[in-house]
């Protein structure tokens, strides 16, 4: 699919520039060393790895293999050369492509489907600036380092599937998983999807990504609403006078996902479409490289 | 309430059938609900969540279906054409109904009203549905045995046109019992006016007809019945026509047009009736134009009746031309015909006759006049007929010459001596003779005498008692030049000298062509029409319609042998118009006499009366209509809103805005710059006086004038200020424009020395007194002037002297015109003052005083055309104003500059040395 081929491309572009003000996403490590695929950045400590981390003395225990004989002949001792520990994370993504993302009300600039495939690729671009192993969650392919997976990974993002939730099936654990959606499905659903993206093991960071008609229902008079995915309409006579109940559900269900969120040890990010990505990007770097936990959050990866 | 459902009737009563159709519609109405506005909307799943989910009808609530019905049911009575007529005592019983109607010349004059009276009549017919008959009574139409429905009768109606015949209403009761029409209930008569000698005996014939019938006879205003021309009478260069009008008419004056065959006017002539019934309109025209002329007409009286043709017995002449001496080819100078020929060509149609037979054909079809030049003897049959022609009303026109002086006859006016008379040669005493002026008898009277004419020689008339009265023109030594004789209806002609330049210089004369015309155009009504002679018919070439107008004759005109043309009368079968016979026209009039005129009487036994004046009816279809579009609109706003338009705030917000709008007109852009952007460029400034037509004349001047000065010359101005003198500062204007008003004010004394120090420090003043010729000496001059003047320090004026720089700062000017070619205008004078400094201003004055409206001259609209006229008024003049204007500006924006140029030659000379 060359439609799609350049889609992807394209994104990954998009991704680069807005993630280009960022540095490289590292993602956060468990202090565990569950971690068996060697990566290349440091953990600032001795570890396998490829680079020079310290000299110590030989100890009991040491194989012999490992003394560097060019430091110990220049010494009296022995020594044995240590290599920084490096191990790679890897970060999953995945973006709601549904038909019903496909929307822009006249309050925003683009659509909720392009402002998730965005967000969704340029964390994975910091990811593999970062020398992480990116994968798409949902696509059949293992996570993998570098722009080639990077490239799969826009491809994945760009291609337009009607899932609404993602479904992770063997999961390497304590690895973080970027989730971008609007999140306006059955609470059940949601429940149970974002309870399997737990279970799996991994670390969830749900971005929710709202149009701001949305939030607020800036609509008068008679008008039928049709749902994307749902074929019921829904009549108002006047929606203007809706409007107060609605944002009052709307809060209540976004309520119930940061909940959800929250006990699943997930973070939790609201993204308006007519706000600038740059700024989710910074907290959801901020959250991904575990600098900025909310209490909770810590609370929960602690 | 009643008597209104009485008289409610409908123009086209099958459309209420539409009227079924309402339960349909209402049954369909009731299943479509207004359509919501359509939205895709994701959150939807929380909208379906929301606890009071309203239900929407799917039924259109019962009032809005009652306006869509109503709406419907409006639109279907409109288009019924309901009216308002009320019955009263009009009502004509139901059955054959007969309408006759007159459509000779003395209806054509309203004839629309009168055919849409008919039409109207009909339409009443075909709501009574009652058969018609129509009749007219002019033309010689068959009527129809069986009545046609009233519809078919209006397309009749409606092709129905008047002709120019008179009405034979007599002729139609034949017609009318030949078609045996049976069972007619109503008879109406559409009448127009005139009594005809027969419109008594025909209401009593009608009423015979059918015995039961209601006879209604309309008649109209006696006060429009028309005017009408009698017969043309051509006496000399006069064209008489009698106007004639009803007793009843009262019109006073009306005017009779010459016009010729393209429409054009030749001549109006106004007729006063004063208490006469007829007044004659006396036409005169130069011969030249009386030949153009095809029609006498009154004006604005539409129809045939006043209407009548002009023709070729009238118009054209013609002149058989004859000469003694045949070779003459070679010297057409010296042939005795050439300047004959040319004379008359223009007016008079020339045949040169070369056999006898020829020329007797010509004076049986009509010959005007018969020229003979030097023809000496006349044999016996020549003489005869002649003579014949002669007596008969023709013209006999003789030269002398030779052969006449060698052998004189009797077809002479005088009797003349034997040989000739020769003046001024080697052999005489004489010199040669000027002609006299022409006696009061002559029909040369009044025409101007050309003394370069000289005559040498001329055959003598024996004197006897008669020859002074047979004189028309005679030599300054009393000798005939010029005699004729009346002879039968004819007359003889003889020119004492010949009809070339041998004998005398008359014939290169302008004189002689007026006196050929003058001859020609005689007693034209006497020529021999009554000539039988002649064969071929009468062929119709143009008609008269009723209205007045001439057409091609279409194939039911037949053509008339001459011998019923003398005596014809129009018909339907020879209509009105002109017919042509052997290539000359001859027009068949309408014969009107003061008797067709007569009005007829006022009523009639047995018969109603009625005015031509249509029932009182009121159309409701408009109004239902009107009602219709409310309702639309307003059902078009009630979907509107329960579509979600939100109607409030955006309308709300616009009607607020032109209602505010309305009540306070947005400030008129006068606001004053008083700020210091008026120092950054240069400008014009005037005074505002206060008065607005001033004040706008004065802007509008200025920039003009600022728009001219930018083209014309490098002085590049910005827009001119309006200035206050109380408040604004005067530093900033080079020049100051300060119209007087009427009435003024003295000023205050702050004013006083404001402006004191601006002339005194380099500012100009320039007052423009606006009345087009101010007079500064005189102590009755213009009080505003004085008014404002009063009190300021002003130097010695005077009128602008001829070396002054203003008549030279950019053009060089000699006066000063502005909207009036006034005075020039006053300045500072420097008499006495040599060096010319009387105020520190290099000798530039301070004030310039003018009075020629020069702001009104100068101001153009948007457009740059002239708002107002100068007087006397060209565009020079305009011109002159803008360059006056120049050099004003000019001379206040460089002062005495130019003056240096006086210097220039003695530069130039000293340079040069």
């Amino acid at each position: 699919m060359p439609a799609t081929e350049a889609q992807a491309i394209r994104l990954t572009q998009q991704g680069d520039i807005l993630s280009s003000a960022l540095p490289p996403l590292l993602v956060q490590a468990e202090k565990v060393a569950a971690s068996v695929i060697l990566g290349i950045h440091g953990r600032k400590a001795a570890g396998p790895g490829e680079s020079f981390w310290q000299y110590r003395p030989y100890a009991f225990g040491d194989s012999t293999q490992r003394i560097d004989w060019h430091r110990s002949s220049r010494a009296d001792g022995v020594f044995i050369r240590e290599n920084e520990w490096e191990s790679a994370n890897t970060l999953w993504v995945w973006a709601n492509t549904s038909a019903r993302m496909d929307y822009k009300s006249h309050l925003a600039n683009v659509t909720k489907r392009d402002r998730a495939q965005l967000i969704a690729a340029a964390m994975a671009c910091l990811a593999v600036r970062g020398h992480e192993r990116v994968g798409a969650l949902g696509s059949l392919r293992n996570a993998a380092h570098g722009r080639v997976a990077l490239s799969r990974v826009t491809q994945h993002l760009s291609t337009i599937s009607e899932d609404a939730m993602p479904r992770p099936k063997g999961m390497q654990r304590r690895a973080a998983a970027v989730i971008v959606s609007d999140f306006l499905d059955d609470a059940r659903e949601l429940k149970s999807a974002l309870t399997s993206v737990a279970s799996s093991g991994l670390r969830g960071h749900v971005v929710q990504i709202a149009d701001p008609a949305e939030e607020s229902l800036p609509f008068d008079g008679r008008i039928e609403f049709k749902g994307f995915d749902l074929p019921s309409t829904y009549l108002a006579r006047k929606t203007e006078d809706l409007r107060a109940d609605y944002v009052k559900a709307y809060a209540a269900h976004r309520n119930m996902l940061r909940d959800l969120s929250r006990s699943l040890g997930f973070s939790f990010t609201v993204h308006r479409t007519d706000q600038s990505a740059a700024q989710v990007l910074l907290s959801l770097h901020l959250q991904v490289s575990g600098r900025a936990m909310s209490p909770q959050a810590s609370g929960a990866a602690r | 309430m009643n008597a209104i459902l009485q008289s409610l009737q409908f123009g086209t009563p099958l459309a209420l059938l539409g009227l079924i159709a309402l339960p349909v519609i209402w049954w369909l109405l009731r299943f479509t609900p207004p359509r919501p506005r359509q939205l895709q909307f994701p959150a939807i799943r929380i909208l379906l969540g929301l606890p009071n989910q309203q239900e929407t009808p799917d039924k259109t609530p019962w009032w809005l279906l009652l306006l869509r019905l109503l709406l419907a049911a409006l639109f279907i009575f409109a288009v019924a054409q309901p009216f308002l007529q009320p019955k009263g005592t009009n009502v004509l019983p139901a059955g054959h109904r007969l309408i006759i109607v007159d459509n000779g010349w003395a209806a054509a004059k309203d004839w629309t009203a009168r055919r849409n009276f008919l039409i109207d009549a009909l339409e009443q017919a075909r709501i009574d549905g009652t058969p018609v008959t129509i009749a007219t009574t002019a033309g010689n139409v068959p009527i129809n045995a069986t009545a046609i429905a009233a519809s078919q009768a209006l397309d009749q109606a409606r092709l129905l046109k008047p002709l120019a015949l008179p009405t034979d209403r007599m002729a139609l009761l034949p017609r009318l019992e030949n078609a045996k029409l049976n069972g007619v209930a109503s008879v109406l008569w559409l009448a127009d006016g005139l009594d005809a000698a027969s419109s008594a005996p025909f209401t009593d014939a009608l009423q015979k007809l059918s015995p039961t019938a209601v006879v209604r006879v309309f008649a109209p205003d006696a006060n429009t019945s028309p005017l009408a021309l009698g017969a043309i009478d051509v006496k000399g260069a006069e064209i008489k026509v009698p106007v004639m009008r009803a007793a009843d008419n009262t019109a006073i004056s009306a005017t009779v047009e010459a016009r010729a065959a393209n429409g054009r006017v030749l001549q109006e002539v106004p007729v006063e009736f004063g208490d006469t019934l007829a007044a004659n309109a006396i036409i005169t025209l130069p011969l030249a134009l009386r030949n153009e002329v095809l029609s006498l007409s009154i004006k604005d009286q539409n129809h045939a009746g006043a209407k009548q043709l002009f023709d070729d017995r009238w118009r054209r002449r013609s002149v058989a031309l004859e000469a003694g001496v045949a070779s003459e080819q070679s010297q057409a100078l010296l042939a005795p015909l050439h300047y004959l020929r040319r004379g008359l060509e223009p007016f008079a149609e020339l045949y040169e006759p070369t056999s006898e037979a020829e020329l007797q054909g010509l004076m049986d079809s009509g010959l005007t006049m018969m020229a003979l030049a030097d023809i000496g003897s006349l044999d016996e049959a020549r003489t005869k007929s002649l003579t014949d022609f002669v007596e008969r009303g023709g013209i006999l026109l003789r030269f002398a010459g030779p052969r006449l002086a060698a052998g004189p006859d009797t077809l002479l006016p005088v009797r003349l001596r034997e040989g000739d008379r020769t003046l001024g040669s080697a052999l005489s005493w004489e010199t040669p003779q000027g002609l006299a002026e022409f006696p009061e008898q002559s029909p040369f009277a009044g025409l101007a005498i050309d003394p370069d004419i000289k005559v040498q020689r001329q055959v003598l008339a024996e004197p006897d008692a008669e020859i002074a009265d047979r004189t028309w023109a005679s030599l300054t030594d009393g000798t005939p030049l010029v005699t004729a004789e009346k002879r039968g209806k004819g007359l003889i002609v003889l020119f004492h000298v010949t009809s070339n330049a041998g004998w005398s210089n008359l014939p290169l004369s302008g004189l002689f062509l007026n006196m050929l015309q003058r001859i020609a155009g005689l007693d034209a009504a006497s020529t021999n029409t009554s000539s039988t002679s002649g064969d071929g018919q009468y062929v119709p070439r143009q008609m008269l319609t009723g209205v007045g107008d001439l057409v091609s004759a279409d194939g039911s005109a037949r053509p008339l042998s001459p011998a019923d043309f003398a005596k014809a009368n129009p018909t339907s079968q020879t209509p009105a118009g002109l017919y042509v016979r052997q290539g000359r026209e001859h027009a068949l009039n309408l014969v009107i006499t003061a008797e067709d005129l007569k009005p007829m009487p006022a009523t009639f036994s047995g018969a109603e009366m009625a005015a031509y004046e249509a029932l009182p009816r009121t159309n409701l279809a408009p109004l239902l209509f009107a009602f219709a579009a409310a309702f639309f609109l307003l059902d078009t706003l009630i979907t509107l809103i329960m579509g979600g338009f939100n109607i409030r705030k955006p309308v709300a917000a616009s009607l607020t805005a032109v209602a505010l709008l309305m009540i306070f007109p947005p400030p008129h852009g006068n606001a004053q710059e008083v700020s210091g952007a008026a120092a950054l460029q240069s400008r014009l400034a005037y005074v505002e006086t206060g008065d607005d037509e001033i004040d706008r004349t004065s802007k509008q001047g200025l920039q003009s004038l600022t728009y001219f000065m930018t083209e014309r010359t490098s002085a590049e101005l910005a827009e001119p200020d309006g200035i206050n003198l109380e408040s604004d500062e005067l530093a900033f204007y080079p020049l100051i424009y300060w119209p007087v008003p009427e009435t003024t004010e003295a000023l205050s004394a702050n004013v006083r020395t404001k402006l004191a120090a601006y002339m005194k420090n380099g500012g100009m003043v320039f007052l423009d007194t606006r009345d087009g010729g101010v007079d500064l000496d005189n102590a009755s001059g213009n009080q505003a002037l004085q008014t404002l003047l009063a009190g300021l320090d002003l130097p010695l004026l005077e009128p602008v002297p001829d070396q002054h720089v203003l008549t030279r700062s950019f053009y060089l000017l000699d006066r000063f015109p502005g909207r009036f070619e006034g005075p020039r205008p006053w300045v500072e004078s420097r008499v006495g003052d040599a060096e010319g400094d009387p105020n520190g201003n290099d000798g530039v004055t301070g004030i310039i005083i003018g009075s020629n409206d020069y702001a009104a001259a100068w101001a153009t609209d948007d457009n740059g055309q002239p708002l107002n006229a100068v007087v006397p008024g060209s565009d020079r003049q305009r011109e002159f104003a803008f360059r006056t204007g120049v050099n004003i500006v000019m001379y206040a924006l460089t002062g005495n500059y130019k003056a240096d140029q006086v210097h220039v030659p003695a530069f130039l000379e000293r340079l040069g040395q």
